[in-house]
Formats: C-alpha cells, structure tokens, sequence
C-alpha cells in the first residue's frame, strides 16, 4: 500500500477501532465491578427483610414474579433442615454450607449466594451470574456501539484532512508536472509545509545545476556556430572569388585562400569536439596509466615537420619516464594544444622546449617558447574559449588554451603561465597529480 | 568607388577585399577603429564596411563616434551576430545595411550598390548622361545604344565622371577612387585609360582641361 493518505486513513481507522475495543473492555471491567457491589447489596437486602418474616409460605412456585424477572431465587430451609421455601422450581440449590456472600457452580452455571442464619432459619439468595455478565456487557455495547456508527463520517473526515494536508505535495507535483525541458526556472518555496520544503529545495538545487550544464551547453552551440560563421563566409567568398577569375594566377591564388578557409573550419570544428570532449560535463572516461613522457615524445614528433618548416627548432629536453593515471585522449589533446600554440606564435628562428618531469605529487610539463609571451595582464583571459591573441596573423581557433585547461581540470592538475627563459617568451607548466580524483 | 574594409580576421578580410575587387570596386583594409579613422579622415570613402567583432573598441562604439563626428558615409555592418536585437542595435547606432556572415558576394555587391544610388538619390542603377547610359549593377555601358566592353579600371574612371556630369574631376580624385593603399599608381595610368576610353567612345566625350583633370560633355 503506497499511498500516504491510504496508509494513514486505514491506520487511523484501525487505532480508533482498537482504542473503541479497549473503552469497551475498560466499561465492561468497571461495570461488573459496580454491579458485583450493587447485587451484593441487593442479595444483601433481600436477605435481611425475609428475615423479619415470620413464616414462609410455600405458593404454588409460579413461573412469573419479580423474583422471576430477577433471576433471584429465595430458598428458606427450616432449623431442622427442612426446605420450608423456595421462590423458583428451576433454581433448587443445595444449601450452602457457611453462612455470607460465595459463589458457587450450580448445574454448569456460576450462582452468587448470600445465605443468612436467624432463628436458626437459612435464608439463602441466590443469582446467576450470567445476568450480571449480560447487564456489564450491556453496559460496555452501550459505550461503543455509537463509536462504531461514527466510524463511516469519521472515515470520510479523515480522508478530507488528510488529503487537504497533503495538497501542497500534490500542488509540487502538478507544478512539476506543467514544466518543459526549458523551464528549470526553481519551484516556489512558499507556503510550503516544513515536511516538504527540504524535498523541494533539493529538488531546486539540482534544477540549478541542471540549469547551468544546459546554458553552458547552449552558449558552446551558440559559440560554435558562430566562429564557424567566419570560415565558413571565407569559403563562400573564396568560391565565388575562384569561379569569376580570369587568370590563371587569381584562380591559383583564390584556389589557395579558398583551401585555407577549410583548413580553418576543420580545425575549427576538430578543436569543438576535442573541448567537448574534456569539458566538466562530459562524462568521465576510464582511467589508464599513462607514459607522459612517451606521449610528449609522440606530439613533438608529429608536428617537427611543421615547426621545422616554419625555421622553428622543436625539441625535447629530458626523457625520463614519468606516468600518471588519466584520460588519454584528454592529456593528448592537452600536450598537442600546448605545442600546437608554441609553434603557432614562435617567430621563425626561436625555439620550443619541451620537458616532462615530476614532483613528490605528480607530473610536471613545461613546454617553454620563444614567442612574443603573454602580457600579465591578459594570462587570466586567454584561457577563454574563443579568445585569440593580438596578433592579427594567426588563424587559430581561440580554442587551444580552453581545452589546455578543460583537460587539466579534468585530472584535477594546475596549470601555470609565466615567462620564458631570461625573462622571454612564454612558459606553461602545467602538473598533474599521479593520481587524480575525477 | 572606394570602400574602406574594417575587418579584423586576416582571411576574412583578404576574401571581402578579392571579391569586391572582382566587382570593380577599390577596397581599403584596415584592422580596427582607430585605424578606420585615421582612415576615413585622409580619404572620402564611399561606403564603409565594417565587421562588429572587432579587437579593442567595440564595432557599434566605432559606429555611434563615426556618426557623432558628422561621418555621413555609407555604412554596411558585417557581422556573425544575427539576433534581431543585434540588428537593431546595429541599424539604431548608425549603420546603413547589415549582413550576417555567412553572406552571399553578389548580395553584399547589390547592397552596396543600391546604398550608393540611394546616397546620390538615383532610383535605378542607371546614369544616363548624353548618349552615354552606364548601368552600375551589370557594369554594362551603352553608348549610342551600342554596347562598350570596359575593364575594371576604366569602368572606375567613366562612372566617377559620370557621377559629377559637367564638373572636372581631377587627376587626384580619379587615382583615388581607382587604387587602394597596397596597389602601385603609374604614373601615366590615368592618361593610358583615358586613351582607351576615348578610341572606344570617340576623341571628343572626355575633355582634357589642362592642368586640371576630366571633363564628361553631353554632345562631342
């Protein structure tokens, strides 16, 4: 049984039963007590005035009579021992044998006796107790017989209240129930009964959260969209510029510009998905031990080519094996942004070292350039999504740092931006916990 | 004519600058509002495009500065910002026309178009002068009814006299409207074009005034 007003309505008819059970037990217990003390009494005084009789006459034993009514038979037994009277034919009790209040069992019945001896006469009253059983139970259905007439309105009464007590729960529900997947604004906290308000205001923070892991997803569609808009116009341009050229050197040079603008896009959304990937919401993937240094080596190897292309000298400075437990494809994509945004603001003839080492807590990359650095004032912004330097030449994504950081967050590492050697350039220093916790 | 481009994405701007060079227009680049200034304030621009998305000062503040100082040319927003509040704000602070990346070459050109025959009050893309009918949306010229083939350069030159019929327009105003910043003047250009321009419509409907510039008149 699930339902609360169900619950209380059966239990509550149940303890008021019981409780109706019991006051008719307590009256029955107390009546028979009263009407043990007042038969006696009564036993008592019948007793006593035949006794100022002076003869008993024996009357044909009739069957009517208050004595009848009464159940009480009178029975007189003559000093000799002679049965001289008796009131009922039915009730012929043997006489006693002392005198006073006694019960005894009279063919399979109790009998209360009160005998009384004067002039060497016995008066013996007697009644069944049966009759004083009947009056107290009498008495004890007079209590709860009307108890049990009220039940039905009572019934109905306790429904009402309880379902008026629990409206605020089922007002919650039904405002619950009228929501869309867009409305997450928090449920009213008014008026609402102190048994319900802890379950709303749960149910309130986690709509908050709900709420923040939405509009953050929103802004990064919206963000999305919008810097693809960029390329994307580019391309269209391109085309148009490529199709409408009448040499063959425009038609070269747009062809060029146009494969640029796609580059661009594909980088663009290749960045998308890799910050998706190592966002705070997305879901946590299995953790593997992972050769830091062996990866760095794999980064620096994949993009010699283009640093040496562009007069970058791109090289490793240690090689000691260094591991922790992570993410691969997140501290992949941390190492290859890190190298990836050296070689994209080291001006041709600098150099980018790449380092990998560890603490007493964890692993330490460094990745140092000879770049223009990052003015102080700015090394809070650029982990930004969509943040790109000032200098106008690079066609990044403005993406590279955000995931940097996303995936450092995500093994709950730090990371650090300063100068370079001697003061130039850019160092990022970025440490990761031998074990992270996410 | 003679647009100045104010865009700071270095591939975008390339892409703006080629297209509009293939509609014959000279365009001027530069990367953000003090430089659009400095800009504006040197040469008489027809037509401004501007990207709201800019380093440093913000593109609506260029905007609502530009028409506080009295700059009444033309101005066409471009922009990835496409909320109806965007293009209000941006209409509202000053703009002209605002297009929303991305956007299709011919349209910017149309636009561009009819914000210039809009500014000098001409309800078709015609001028007509004499025997001359110069339609600026197909850069077709039609003289005595019989079609002329020009190229970019010289349809730069016959349609900025065409606009001032029966001024001079000088020397300078020709190489202005025809060359932007990055692009060498010869220095006898103007004389080769107006060369061919003449063998192509006769000897007499573009008069040299000497020491002074080019005059368009009606009757050779």
């Amino acid at each position: 049984m699930n339902s609360i007003s169900r619950r209380l309505l059966v239990l509550l008819l149940g303890a008021l039963a019981v409780a109706a059970l019991l006051a008719g037990a307590g009256t029955y217990m107390k009546a028979r007590e009263e009407v043990n003390e007042l038969f006696d009494y009564q036993l008592l005084q019948v007793a006593h005035s035949l006794s100022h009789q002076k003869t008993f006459e024996q009357r044909p034993a009739s069957t009517s009579g208050y004595e009848q009514e009464d159940d009480v038979s009178v029975q007189v037994w003559a000093p000799a021992g002679a049965l001289i009277y008796q009131s009922r034919v039915d009730a012929l009790l043997p006489r006693a044998g002392r005198a006073g209040l006694q019960t005894v069992t009279f063919n399979n019945a109790e009998w209360r006796i009160f005998q009384l001896i004067d002039q060497n006469r016995t008066i013996q009253i007697s009644q069944p107790l049966e009759a004083r059983r009947e009056l107290s139970i009498n008495f004890a259905l007079r209590t709860i017989i009307p108890l049990f007439f009220v039940f039905p309105s009572l019934a109905l009464l306790i429904w009402f209240v309880v379902r008026h007590t629990l409206k605020p729960l089922s007002e919650v529900a039904d405002e619950i129930a009228r929501r869309s997947p867009a409305s997450l604004e928090p449920l009213s906290i008014q008026k609402l009964p102190n048994e319900i308000l802890p379950l709303v205001l749960r149910l309130n923070a986690l709509l908050e959260r709900l709420r923040h892991a939405f509009d953050t997803q929103k802004r990064f569609v919206a963000d999305a969209a919008h810097e693809l808009r960029t390329p994307l116009t580019v391309i269209q341009l391109q085309a148009h510029v490529l199709e409408r050229s009448s040499s063959d050197n425009e038609r070269n040079e747009a062809l060029d510009r146009l494969k640029d603008g796609i580059g661009r896009a594909s980088r663009l959304v290749g960045q998308l998905l890799s910050l998706a990937r190592v966002e705070p919401d997305a879901p946590p993937g299995p953790l593997t031990e992972i050769l830091l240094n062996k990866l760095a080596r794999e980064i620096v190897a994949e993009q010699a080519g283009i640093a040496a292309g562009r007069g970058i000298d791109l090289g490793m400075t240690n090689n000691e094996p260094v591991s922790v437990a992570g993410e691969p494809d997140a501290l992949r994509a941390m190492i290859s942004n890190l190298v990836d945004n050296a070689v994209s603001y080291t001006p041709p003839g600098g150099t980018i070292d790449v380092a990998v080492l560890q603490n007493g807590l964890g692993a330490v990359i460094e990745v140092t350039d000879t770049g223009p650095g990052i003015p102080p004032e700015e090394r809070e912004r650029v982990f930004d999504r969509f943040h790109r330097g000032q200098d106008p030449d690079s066609a990044g994504s403005g993406l590279g740092l955000a995931i940097v950081k996303s995936a450092v967050e995500r093994h709950g590492g730090t990371i650090a931006i300063g100068n370079g050697d001697r003061g130039k350039g850019l160092k990022v220093t970025v440490e990761i916990p031998f074990h992270s916790s996410h | 004519m003679r647009l100045l481009l104010v865009e700071d994405d270095p591939m975008l701007g390339d892409a703006v600058q080629r297209v509009l060079r293939q509609e014959a227009m000279t365009v001027d680049w530069v990367w953000d509002g003090a430089e659009a200034e400095l800009a504006l304030d040197a040469v008489p621009y027809d037509l401004l495009l501007l990207d709201l998305g800019l380093p440093g000062k913000n593109g609506l503040d260029i905007l609502r500065d530009l028409r506080k100082r009295g700059v009444a040319t033309p101005i066409i927003i471009l922009t990835a910002r496409d909320a109806v509040s965007d293009r209000i704000a941006g209409l509202d602070s000053g703009a002209d026309d605002y297009l929303v990346k991305p956007f299709d070459p011919d349209e910017l050109a149309a636009r561009i178009r009819a914000l210039l025959r809009r500014r000098d009050g001409r309800v078709e893309p015609l001028i007509v002068f004499g025997p001359l009918t110069l339609n600026l949306a197909t850069r077709e010229l039609r003289y005595q009814e019989r079609q002329v083939s020009l190229s970019a350069r010289e349809f730069s030159l016959i349609s900025l006299l065409l606009e001032h019929p029966g001024a001079t327009v000088s020397r300078d105003q020709l190489e202005e409207r025809m060359y932007g910043w990055n692009e060498e003047v010869e220095s006898n250009t103007i004389e080769v074009h107006i060369h061919n321009l003449r063998k192509k419509l006769g000897q007499n409907l573009i008069r040299t005034i000497r020491g002074v510039g080019y005059l368009l008149v009606e009757k050779p």
